[in-house]
């Protein structure tokens, strides 16, 4: 029953009533796979590779002397040296540790604990974000500072 | 197939009750599969990435009617599920997401040149992009990059899929009211 089906699926045609007060044709269909997919799916992924390599870029790895900067909103919350440990309690939400120069979350008062499962950070550029608590851990190199401030 | 080329199916029919009726089952539909997709065990450890069974429904009322009917299904379902389960911020998320998808999505539909994966897929991808543009006003340090690439790579996956299941819906769906 199905399977007769098949041709006589027609994609819809531009001439179908888009728009207009009646609705579309319930006997055309849409094919599961056209050549066009291909250069639609083709650009998604160049899109998204150019933003991985532009997000790799963002992190840099010789920073010289990176620091721990939370952010909770807009606001600065506060900014540690990576080199001693020590654990922060951020509002009453979130708590993170730094240890052996790497920043972690320890606990989050919200439902999803992402936060939690993020990896640690130590390099410039990477971030831990609480999305629910809007708290963002925050590695900043000891050149960046300026441009941040610029961009502020 | 000519003789019904003009001609609406009864049940979709512009003033019929049948189409409220139909609309209603739609959004009733929408708001569960979200419930549905919760039970399958599928834990993506990233914010923002899930199946997105929704879309099924999204898509077939797009085919079926038109942007309008998909805009209404869609805000109702947000709205609805927003208020019982989430709050402002969780609504504000999917509502950008939703939007930009159903744009792309429509947009695509009436380009006429691409398939139900390409559009699905496309769907995926820019929800994931919606959803993050709302992130970023929230909350400007966070990094856009990393995570829009993440989104839309698993909106695409995600979005081949539900495709691949909007398409056999939709052929058995055809094939029952014919």
């Amino acid at each position: 029953m199905a399977e007769g089906l098949d041709e006589n699926i027609k994609p819809i045609s531009a001439e179908d009533d888009f728009g207009e007060e009646k609705s579309y044709n319930i006997k055309s269909g849409i094919a599961l796979w056209r050549r066009a997919d291909l250069i639609l799916i083709c650009f998604w992924i160049f899109f998204a590779l150019g933003l991985f390599l532009f997000s790799i870029f963002n992190i840099k790895n010789a920073a010289e002397n990176p620091k721990l900067e939370i952010l909770i909103g807009n606001e600065i919350y506060g900014e540690y040296e990576l080199s001693e440990d020590r654990t922060i309690n951020i509002g009453d939400g979130n708590i993170c540790e730094i240890k052996n120069g790497s920043v972690r979350m320890t606990y989050a008062d919200c439902p999803d604990k992402t936060c939690l499962h993020s990896r640690e950070i130590s390099k410039a550029g990477e971030s831990i974000v609480c999305l629910p608590n809007h708290v963002v851990l925050k590695i900043t190199g000891g050149s960046d500072r300026e441009i941040d401030t610029v961009a502020e | 197939m000519e003789a019904g080329k003009n001609k609406s199916y009864s049940y979709i029919e512009n003033n019929g009750n049948k189409r409220v009726a139909l609309l209603a089952m739609l959004t009733a539909l929408a708001i569960l599969i979200g419930y549905v997709e919760s039970l399958i065990p599928l834990n993506f450890s990233i914010p923002g990435v899930k199946l997105g069974l929704c879309n099924i429904v999204i898509l077939i009322t797009l085919i079926m009617f038109s942007w309008k009917e998909a805009l209404l299904v869609s805000i109702i379902r947000i709205l609805v599920v927003g208020l019982l389960f989430g709050n402002v911020f969780s609504i504000a998320y999917s509502m950008a997401g939703a939007l930009l998808a159903l744009c792309i999505m429509a947009l695509l539909l009436r380009i006429d040149r691409f398939g139900m994966i390409g559009i699905s897929a496309s769907g995926g991808a820019s929800h994931g992009i919606g959803q993050l543009l709302v992130a970023k006003a929230v909350l400007p340090a966070l990094p856009f990059a990393g995570y829009a690439s993440i989104l839309i790579f698993t909106g695409l996956l995600t979005g081949c899929v539900v495709g691949l299941i909007t398409y056999e819906i939709h052929k058995r769906l055809l094939n029952l009211m014919i």
